[in-house]
């Protein structure tokens, strides 16, 4: 299985150098591509001094986009499969492996799930990502313990799936809107590290907006939605 | 419906002409979008120098006022353009995203390329000396 890890950056110069450096020290049996979306900082100019494999957009397209540049990139250069990561830290790639092994098994998503063992704490965020468990539970009839997680595989048919269509971000609805569609969607136990610098770009009314609106597309929107394939004339490629 | 409503729809429906025809002049508008704009202005002015029309309307359609048929009139063929709107703005979000995303893989790509160029070209050199 050739395995690429997508890597979005957005004003990420303070971890992105030491989070590729693990990668390529520790892991170099995995390629990765970062994808520089439009950073007004120095991430750019970091990756480019340090040889990192980078895709640069001219402007910032957000974390679907930046997300689904990286997956148009796979489907060309023919990857099986294509691991989302963080660029600030937070994952880590000792549990790739596992998720992998889960992959192989057969499924098309396998989610980096920091509950599937553990319990979640009572905290404001994590009554957020309760309501989307319960709403996605609503809704499919199945449980995803932690559908915000970030850390996400997918095989080979959901690659072309993602890199060809709109409204494929790499967000809990899509997650929800694949599940009805009868995608097989497995989880496995990780643990994620706080972020290690520069400062989130969530805050609580952003993170209050961004619960409102994936409870609303799920609930709501995605039901409605009808599976057809977009082609898109892309060349494979070399 | 009064004079006043009635100067104010002819003022602005004339206006609201002149100034789409002005912006096609100075090709700052599609033709195609400012259709739209120009049946509407030609719509206000036929409402407003024919308000038998719009009274004829108020009768059937059981209104308390001219001036109430009017509005609903304008509301609602505001919501239907500004809804096309939200269509056209979605698909050129998605042109726009999939340009950037094109441009940036093809940027890596080439680079790839030319790497890949330069290592034979070593190699090549290393053999000859």
């Amino acid at each position: 299985m050739r395995l690429l890890m997508v890597i979005p950056a957005y004003n990420e110069e303070d971890n992105i150098v030491r989070v590729i450096n693990t990668i390529k020290e520790k892991y170099p049996e995995y390629d990765y591509i970062v994808v520089n979306d439009g950073s007004t900082d120095h991430t750019s100019r970091r990756c480019h001094r340090n040889g990192f494999e980078i895709i640069d957009l001219p402007v910032n397209l957000g974390l679907a986009g930046a997300f689904q540049a990286g997956l148009k990139y796979a489907y060309l250069k023919d990857y099986d499969c294509v691991l989302q990561f963080d660029a600030d830290g937070q994952h880590k790639p000792e549990y790739i492996e596992a998720m992998l092994e889960k992959l192989e098994q057969g499924y098309d998503i396998v989610i980096g799930s920091r509950f599937v063992t553990k319990k979640k704490e009572k905290s404001l965020r994590m009554i957020g990502a309760r309501m989307l468990t319960v709403a996605i539970k609503l809704t499919t009839g199945k449980r995803i313990s932690d559908p915000t997680s970030g850390m996400r595989m997918f095989n080979k048919a959901m690659i072309k799936e993602f890199a060809v269509n709109m409204n494929y971000g790499p967000e809990p609805d899509t997650i929800s809107y694949l599940l009805k569609q009868g995608a097989s969607i497995a989880e496995v136990q990780v643990e994620m590290d706080e972020r290690q610098a520069g400062k989130s770009y969530l805050n609580l009314t952003r993170s209050a907006m961004y619960m409102f609106r994936m409870l609303i597309s799920i609930l709501l929107i995605q039901s409605f939605r009808k599976r057809d394939e977009k082609h898109v004339i892309m060349k494979r490629g070399r | 419906m009064s004079i006043m409503l009635r100067v104010l729809l002819i003022t602005m429906s004339v206006l609201s002409l002149f100034y789409v025809i002005s912006k096609i002049r100075n090709s700052k508008m599609q033709i195609e979008y400012s259709i739209f704009w120009i049946l509407m202005s030609f719509v206000m002015i036929i409402m407003s120098v024919f308000p038998e029309i719009v009274y004829w309307i108020t009768t059937t359609m059981r209104m308390i006022s001219p001036a109430n048929v009017v509005y609903l009139f304008i509301i609602a063929i505001l919501l239907v353009k500004s809804f096309m709107m939200t269509i056209e703005i979605s698909k050129l979000e998605d042109k726009v995203k999939d340009l950037v995303q094109q441009i940036g893989i093809n940027e890596k790509i080439q680079k790839e390329i030319q790497d890949e160029v330069e290592s034979q070209i070593q190699s090549e050199m290393e053999k000859q000396s």
